[in-house]
């Protein structure tokens, strides 16, 4: 079955090149030819192989020239070029104006937020269908009104944290996240310690409590360990410094 | 090129649809403003920097035929897609490559950050790789020539020109010995064809 002819009929019927004549007939034959049928999914499955192979080759060549320009701006870049280049951008920055400052904490967060999406949560003592539904449901206000005041377990403290940041209640996101913080201090397994840290941050920042901000933004991007770590740019810590300098 | 720090996640999107040159803009922008971020997260938990090639050049291939085959949510974000399958590319490396130690230190925080969806974008990264597995197997000539028909969309004559053949009719009958010879080889492969196949049905 694997023949020239069928593959060039076929190979033309994917591509939409038969006659309304050819490809009734083909269709007819498909009807009640398995073997064929069999060319045929062979055939596509070929087909996306080679566009498979296209995407790759293309990816691979952009891939290519970024890597080869970042390690050409590596060398270049030499420590005083950099300080100098950092007090170039401090004094555009004051040069810059106000309206800036004032869009500069929002471009942060845009720039910056990951939302998170609940994957399998561990050691809940709310049944797990529960918080897991509503978080996927995005039932912010069922998740606050689900987690005890007091509870010690952190994944619903952290959910009860995020639930309260999608809802815009700041203030209680950091209560929640910081409380997520706390718990972990005296517990061997941190659970969400990253995750609320992070989310802390960005909350800190909607608040415009920018010491404290800084303080995790520069604490996620010196510890490689961090789940976040590499999130913030050098161009963030710089910027959220300026809205500090401004500020005080 | 100079990139816009302005470009628009749908402008994003768009340009991944339409392929070629727009594909390579979108592309281009993706790796300047994501690459760091991908490759931290590869470095901070066991890998070097050529896993971190590999993985992300991975993540890339899965994204774009994510969002080319509609299966792109645009609420997920293209940076949270995009750090989700890096991350989750890479614990499915090493739980290959069996390390324990790494496990450990992967799942230490008792959680992964998973954007919804991308477990099942997984499984299909892995039939990607058959799928690629096969084509990579047929000859430099053979690939070359059926990425130039069928993925780039030249004309017989342009490839004519590009592989150096002395007439269109030998190229035509180069190009089929070697769809034939891809096929003969997904045929070879039936366990691979048949696992291949549900994915592409199941899309």
């Amino acid at each position: 079955m694997i023949d020239d002819k069928n593959i060039t009929r076929l190979d033309a019927y994917l591509d939409n090149k038969l006659s309304e004549e050819e490809k009734n007939l083909l269709l007819q034959e498909l009807k009640e030819n398995a073997a064929l049928n069999e060319l045929l999914e062979l055939l596509k499955i070929s087909r996306e192989s080679i566009e498979l192979g296209g995407l790759k080759n293309q990816i691979q060549s952009v891939q290519k020239e970024y890597l080869k320009i970042r390690a050409t701006q590596v060398v270049k870049i030499k420590p005083s070029t950099w300080w100098i280049g950092v007090a170039a951008s401090i004094s555009l920055f004051i040069l810059i104006g106000n309206f800036w400052i004032q869009k500069l904490p929002s471009q942060l967060i845009e720039d910056n937020y990951i939302s998170y999406e609940i994957s399998t949560m561990r050691s809940s003592e709310i049944p797990l269908s529960v918080l897991e539904n509503d978080f996927k449901n995005k039932a912010w206000t069922s998740i606050l009104s689900a987690v005890p005041q007091n509870s010690e377990n952190q994944s619903e403290v952290f959910l009860a944290g995020i639930a309260a940041y999608e809802l815009g209640d700041f203030e209680s996101a950091i209560e929640y996240l910081e409380r997520v913080i706390q718990l972990n201090q005296d517990l061997s397994d941190r659970y969400f310690h990253d995750e609320a840290e992070y989310y802390l941050s960005l909350s800190l920042l909607k608040l415009e409590k920018y010491d404290n901000a800084l303080v995790l933004f520069e604490k996620i991007n010196l510890d490689e360990n961090h789940i976040y770590h590499g999130i913030f740019t050098n161009s963030d810590l710089l910027k959220l410094k300026v809205l500090t300098w401004v500020k005080n | 090129m100079k990139l816009s720090k302005t470009y628009s996640e749908n402008s994003i999107l768009d340009d991944i649809k339409a392929g070629g040159s727009q594909l390579n803009k979108a592309l281009g922008f993706m790796y300047s403003s994501y690459y760091g971020l991908l490759e931290s997260i590869i470095l901070k938990n066991s890998g070097n920097e050529d896993d971190a090639a590999d993985v992300i050049q991975d993540t890339f291939l899965a994204f774009v035929k994510m969002v080319q085959d509609g299966r792109f949510r645009k609420e997920a974000g293209v940076k949270s897609m995009l750090y989700s399958i890096v991350r989750n590319l890479w614990i499915t490396e090493i739980r290959k490559r069996k390390s324990t130690q790494n496990r450990h230190e992967i799942f230490e925080q008792g959680n992964d950050v998973e954007v919804e969806g991308v477990s099942v974008e997984i499984e299909k990264i892995e039939n990607q790789k058959l799928i690629l597995s096969l084509f990579e197997s047929i000859g430099k000539k053979c690939k070359s020539i059926l990425i130039s028909f069928y993925y780039e969309n030249l004309s017989m004559k342009d490839i004519m020109e590009k592989e150096d053949f002395s007439s269109e009719q030998v190229l035509r009958n180069k190009k089929y010995k070697c769809l034939k010879s891809l096929i003969e080889k997904v045929n070879g492969n039936v366990i691979l064809a048949k696992s291949v196949k549900n994915a592409l049905q199941n899309d």
